[in-house]
């Protein structure tokens, strides 16, 4: 190639590149800093019949915000397939495929012990699936290492939208089309955040944990209709200290950083009627039970020794129960920092 | 004479290609490799399991063949496991990648050929071309977002989302220059 040629080339890839940045910025969002003024947040109608509630959050950014900031994570709707009808494995099987090391989320219900398998999850995302007779989606994004459960909507279900906010999954319900945030939980338009999903706690924990405390388990299998490398997590590992989910690099913008704590430290975000709240595992691990309140409502929060994870529960605000077996659960789950504060600034630290 | 060859059409330098078999034997191996390649990189083909001769099929298998997993990307309908190697078979992707691996062949062969001219025949050699693989490549990493992409955080989150928004572009770009690559390096094709 001579010189000439190569100049070509280098200047025409230059202007091309110039030119697509140029209308690349033109097309998205300007990032909006965060609020000052707490806008609560008002019930929209989403059309969809779900078991919803309506939640003022404290410390949000501008309702419209979220919305303008949703951005294209570069794949299409369902590009990563939700899985519609899991089917499990048992313990006994399951066993030779997972290592005592491997992440695991942990559902626990009436109709038994669910776990899902986090080297599954991350090529999907989404479970689709029914749990003590109710529609309950499973929803895992690995950018910001949130698994949480959401009840509903009824009749529909939820689908990846291809989109991100805040590098974090954003749904959407296969009813009415509109996006749902995933650590939000609520619906996402133009004018505003909207209904909000009532949750399922998941947890994180590694499987030797679930063998040690559980005798029976139903463990999702890698049977999704689906050829992907369950063997290779495309982001990196949870065993590798210098992976994505350990680095202190994040993928897309987000709407606030927030050096309070390093980006990808895990907490335990819990939501309560007015306000929201970051717990360091740690802290309980050391203190617990922990008592708190977040939002106008007392909780606790323990420390399960046998799954080396946090549950979080709601409290009478003059009772400090040392047992969580008559406990109805509060909104929890965990969450790398950067996300957590990324959508909720004014959010306070337990530390 | 040399004019005289220009100056035909594509067809009959596509005849004089082929009677090279030096070229089409060099051209043919490595437009081999470059497919392995590029099926590698869009997942395709992954490492075997010790002991396994197996062969799946997806149950929706129909319905899989057109169903996008990210642009220029679809899903897989047969999965072939052997102990060294999986084969995931995606019709679409695999279309894919016989267009773009024809056209590799033909840059390659005729850039061979030219290099196998004299000297003092030889004109312009035509290996620009060539460089129109690398775009294919980087469209193939994908996953939840494109793998390749990971690296690059480091260096601006927003820069990450301007390579996700161009790499929509990537293929038709490799198509595109690859066509152009093996025009110009076709038209220099001699006997040799």
């Amino acid at each position: 190639m001579n010189k000439r040629t190569l100049a070509i080339i280098v200047i025409s890839l230059f202007i091309i590149s110039t030119v697509g940045f140029a209308f690349f910025l033109r097309s998205q969002p300007v990032d909006s800093a965060p609020s000052d003024i707490v806008k609560p947040t008002e019930s929209t109608e989403s059309g969809v019949d779900s078991p919803t509630i309506t939640r003022s959050v404290q410390g949000m950014h501008d309702g419209e915000a979220y919305f303008e900031n949703i951005l294209s994570g570069g794949v299409p709707k369902d590009g990563i397939p939700p899985i519609e009808d899991p089917t499990y494995m048992s313990m006994e099987e399951a066993d030779p495929w997972l290592t005592d090391v491997d992440r695991v989320f942990v559902l626990e219900s009436s109709d038994g012990v669910f776990v899902y398998p986090q080297r599954v999850l991350v090529w999907h995302e989404i479970v689709n699936e029914t749990v003590d007779g109710e529609t309950l989606s499973i929803t895992y994004c690995p950018l910001t290492g949130s698994c949480v459960g959401y009840y509903g909507p009824e009749g529909t279900s939820f689908g990846t939208s291809g989109r991100l906010l805040n590098s974090n999954l954003v749904m959407y319900d296969r009813e009415t089309d509109k996006y749902w945030s995933q650590i939000m939980g609520q619906v996402v338009e133009a004018d505003g955040v909207g209904q909000t999903l009532l949750v399922k706690p998941i947890h994180w924990t590694i499987w030797r944990n679930v063998k040690n405390t559980y005798e029976d388990v139903k463990v999702l299998s890698d049977e999704t209709g689906f050829f992907r490398d369950y063997d290779r997590d495309p982001y990196g590992s949870y065993v590798d200290d210098d992976s994505y989910y350990y680095n202190t690099r994040v993928m897309f913008p987000t709407m606030a950083e927030d050096d309070r704590l390093p980006p990808k430290k895990v907490v335990v975000g819990v939501k309560g009627p007015e306000g929201v709240l970051a717990i360091d595992p740690t802290f309980v691990m050391e203190n617990g039970p922990v008592y708190t309140e977040v939002g106008g409502q007392a909780i606790v929060a323990f420390y399960d020794k046998s799954l080396e994870a946090v549950r979080v529960f709601k409290r009478e605000a003059t009772e400090q129960p040392t047992s969580y077996e008559s406990l109805e659960t509060a909104d929890h789950f965990d969450v790398m920092w950067f996300a957590w504060a990324a959508f909720y600034p004014e959010t306070e630290i337990l530390e | 004479m040399t004019e005289l060859n220009k100056s035909k059409g594509l067809v009959y330098k596509f005849g004089i290609l082929l009677k090279d078999k030096v070229s089409v034997r060099y051209g043919f191996l490595a437009s081999v490799l470059y497919l392995i390649l590029y099926m590698w990189s869009i997942g395709s083909i992954r490492g075997g399991q010790a002991g396994v001769w197996q062969v799946d099929t997806a149950p929706n298998m129909m319905d899989m063949i057109f169903r996008s997993s990210a642009p220029f990307l679809w899903e897989a309908s047969v999965r072939w496991v052997t102990p060294l190697f999986t084969l995931v078979f995606a019709p679409m992707n695999l279309l894919l990648g016989l267009v773009l691996t024809d056209l590799v062949f033909l840059n390659l062969a005729a850039t061979i050929n030219l290099y196998r001219q004299p000297k003092s025949c030889r004109l312009d050699a035509g290996t620009k071309g060539i460089w129109a693989i690398v775009p294919s490549f980087l469209s193939g990493f994908a996953c939840c977002v494109p793998t390749f992409l990971i690296p690059l955080a480091s260096v601006s989150a927003s820069l990450t989302v301007y390579v996700i928004w161009l790499r929509q572009f990537l293929i038709p770009l490799s198509i595109l220059l690859l066509m152009w690559g093996a025009w110009y390096a076709m038209k220099r094709v001699q006997n040799v």
